[in-house]
């Protein structure tokens, strides 16, 4: 039975990237389709395997050489740990506990057991793809600069043991996260609040340890006083140097896996039926106010945006991203002008510098990359009203405008401040992050009606796990790069100016582009699209 | 008020709605029946401009679906065999932004909400949200939304499921004075004793294809509804 419902969820991921025929039929991926994205996924995996390899050779040639492998695979357990967990600490909860298809199974000769394991497979499958991309290089590296076979053993036992503990270390925090939600009365608000703050909490120790890991290969003698813990990264690393380390290691991972796996399934029914707690509120009637359609429209877009954690959650960190750029940009103000000169560059490349740290945050906003597809079931109702297709589109558009535009904004006048921006560079500062939270929102829209995806067995589904959202954050990282790269070069050159305008240039072309095609082609298609 | 000519619509090499001719005039209440997969759902979805056709056309007030749709969308109303709805919105909320999308006026929309809602005991659950509703008050919120711009066509894919005998009464009361004030009415159903006495006309379709369409009193004769459509459909329903 576990097999017949890993196989089930399984192919609902396959078919997350098909979408719908004209006449309405849910369609299978063309080959076409899959080729691309399947270029795509190795792209973007190529890319964070040759980073991690970078980083593993950088750090394997100073510290293997000294019989350090401890502290080498500790750093990297932790690394892929904290990048595995934070990627799958939002979905798990929404995977375990807001299927669409709970009643139906719970109402079958299924145990409650068997469905939390179904569930947590495709999250337990993504977790090994993501430790591999950063796992592997490691191994390799310490195979080639250590060659250790005890090393080379533990790395892979590593590599196989992690992925299960941080699955179910992030099934223990949504299984948490919905015991509290529960009992309580807005349960958005909570469970987004609680979920930010394990990732706040996450983000300090993560940023600390990674500080303290760049500051490693230079300050090696002094590391010991000032860095208190790094016994306890080589202790970490132990577990793939040393079997008694191994055994922990598996003895560990098995059994949190067991035990989260063991309270997740006899709370299961108790959590995913339990009834609201919600005092039923009598309705007063008050009087209803004639908006217009589209005002309407996007009304209901933002409240589906905020009534949905897993929404927010997914598709809003860019704001709270945004807000972390400029505050960490403004409090390092003078080690970023340091860094500049450091770089060659002239004083006034900050401007730059600070454009594209907002450029970099907006992309990731993805809040339009799914909704669409999160009309799922109700598709039927704005189709069925006398909406023109580019209202409906303006509509999916308007809340990621409305969410990042006005932060973005503020962002880009605190930037301005601190960067002592020189009349001339105000209207970039002003224009150029508003313009790409255009750009991103339209190219996210794009992308989900030309990939909508309207069968979900959960929100998460449409916001995490579909074609539209993978490429639009695939343009995102793109662009940045793009822009980074135009930017600090044209900088080091001594021309940041110039380096504005082209990125404002670019944006602004890019911009109009995707709103052409957003309003003509996709609105034919969105026309065409059945119920 | 409902013009179909000759509609076809195939799913790949299936024809579900076969060379499909129906007219329905202003003031009818015309039941559409068949057995499951007949392709009334088809049809109704096709009137609705929701879904596209390979063959054929739909008029509304003698405006095609297909070169008019905001038009014909605006005097008509659908709702679905199954009122999937905005979960997160509450009832009140859904029904104003189906008013405003609609354009019904303050006054009016304030009005309907109360008078419609009061009828169908669902005025007290409208600040609850739609997530927290039944089926049947999901499927009363539907009719109470159709019902609020006031259209000149109602389309209705299995009204009457899930609605309790109480709401069933009111559904057919309303539809009956709609049909009075010149609207007209199009739906499917599987009670073929409601659309007996509710209807002033049926087509009763199979695999597609209209095997009889009429007044009430033509296509049953001397027969009951259910004998008529058990003997042309030969016992297929299920």
């Amino acid at each position: 039975m576990i097999g017949r419902l890993i196989a089930i969820r399984l192919r609902s991921l396959v078919t997350a990237v098909g979408g719908k025929r004209k006449d309405g039929t849910v369609s299978r991926p063309s080959v076409w389709k899959l080729l691309l994205l399947g270029v795509l996924f190795l792209w973007l995996g190529a890319t964070f395997v040759g980073l991690f390899t970078l980083l593993a050779i950088g750090m394997g040639m100073t510290m293997l050489p000294l019989g350090q492998g401890d502290m080498f695979y500790g750093l990297f357990v932790i690394i892929s740990f904290s990048l595995v967990f934070i990627l799958s600490i939002f979905e798990t909860k929404s995977e375990l506990f807001e299927c669409r298809d709970n009643e139906l199974l719970l109402s079958m000769p299924i145990k409650p057991s068997h469905i939390v394991v179904s569930r947590i497979a495709t999250v337990l499958i993504y977790n090994y793809v993501e430790t591999a991309t950063v796992m592997v290089p490691a191994i390799a590296v310490f195979a080639v600069f250590d060659g250790s076979p005890l090393g080379i053993v533990g790395g892979i036992l590593a590599f196989l043991m992690l992925p299960l503990f941080t699955t179910a270390l992030s099934s223990g925090v949504g299984y948490i996260v919905a015991e509290i939600a529960k009992r309580i009365k807005n349960k958005t608000l909570i469970t987004t609040l609680l979920s930010l703050a394990f990732f706040v909490a996450y983000f300090f120790v993560y940023t600390g340890l990674i500080g303290d890991a760049g500051a490693m290969e230079e300050t090696e003698d002094s590391l010991a006083i000032t860095i208190p813990y790094i016994p306890a990264i080589g202790f970490i690393g132990s577990v793939a140097t040393n079997v008694l380390g191994m055994l922990v290691l598996a003895a560990l991972s098995v059994g949190t896996a067991y035990v989260a796996y063991r309270i997740i399934s006899e709370r299961y029914f108790a959590i995913t039926r339990a009834e609201s707690v919600v005092a039923r509120r009598e309705y007063k009637a008050k009087r209803l106010v004639r908006r217009s359609a589209l005002v309407a429209l996007t009304g209901k877009e933002l409240r589906r945006f905020f009534s949905s954690s897993v929404y927010i959650l997914n598709a809003g960190m860019g704001v709270i991203f945004t807000v972390v750029i400029t505050a960490l940009a403004v409090i390092n103000s003078t080690d970023f002008a340091y860094a500049i000169e450091a770089l060659g560059m002239p004083a006034e490349a900050t401007s730059v510098v600070f454009v594209l740290g907002l450029i970099l945050s907006s992309g990731m906003t993805m809040i339009s990359a799914s909704a669409l597809s999160l009309e799922g079931n109700s598709l039927w109702i704005p189709k069925s009203m006398p909406l023109s297709a580019k209202t409906v589109l303006l509509s999916k558009l308007a809340p990621h405008l409305i969410v990042s535009v006005p932060v973005t904004l503020i962002c880009s006048v605190i930037l301005m401040i601190a960067g002592k921006a020189t009349p001339l560079e105000i209207p970039f500062y002003i224009i150029t992050p508003v313009l790409t939270n255009v750009m991103f929102a339209l190219f996210g829209l794009v992308m989900n009606v030309a990939f909508p995806k309207f069968e979900l067995i959960n929100d998460a589904q449409a916001v995490k796990s579909s074609a539209p959202v993978f490429l639009a954050m695939i343009f995102d990282i793109i662009w940045t790069l793009a822009a980074s790269g135009i930017g600090i070069l044209l900088s080091m050159f001594g021309m940041p100016l110039l380096a504005h305008t082209v990125l404002l240039l670019l944006t602004l072309l890019l911009t109009a582009l995707l709103a052409l095609i957003l309003f003509i082609p996709c609105a034919r298609k969105y026309d065409r699209i059945g119920v | 008020m409902l013009k179909i000519q000759n509609l076809t619509k195939k799913y790949g090499e299936k024809c579900a709605v076969d060379n499909l001719t129906l007219e329905i005039a202003p003031g009818e209440i015309y039941a559409f029946i068949g057995h499951n997969g007949a392709g009334k759902t088809t049809t109704l979805k096709a009137c609705m401009g929701i879904l596209s056709f390979d063959e054929g056309n739909i008029f509304i007030d003698g405006k095609s679906v297909l070169d008019d749709p905001m038009y014909t969308k605006q005097i008509t109303a659908y709702i679905p065999d199954n009122p999937d709805l905005y979960d997160f919105l509450s009832g009140v909320k859904y029904l104003n932004f189906v008013a405003d999308v609609f354009g019904v006026e303050t006054s009016l929309r304030n009005e309907r909400i109360a008078t419609l809602a009061d009828k169908f005991g669902l005025t007290k659950d409208l600040a609850q949200p739609i997530s927290s509703y039944s089926h049947g008050m999901k499927q009363k919120l539907a009719i109470i939304s159709a019902w609020i711009h006031s259209p000149k066509l109602i389309i209705m894919d299995e009204p009457f499921v899930g609605l309790d005998p109480k709401a069933s009464f009111i559904l057919k009361e309303m539809m009956r004075e709609h049909c009075e004030r010149g609207g007209s009415i199009f739906f499917s159903t599987h009670v073929l004793d409601v659309a007996e006495k509710l209807c002033d006309k049926v087509a009763i379709i199979k695999d597609g294809r209209l095997v009889v369409s009429g007044s009430m009193d033509e296509v049953r004769g001397d027969e009951s509804l259910e004998e008529v459509f058990l003997e042309l459909l030969g016992g297929e329903e299920e």
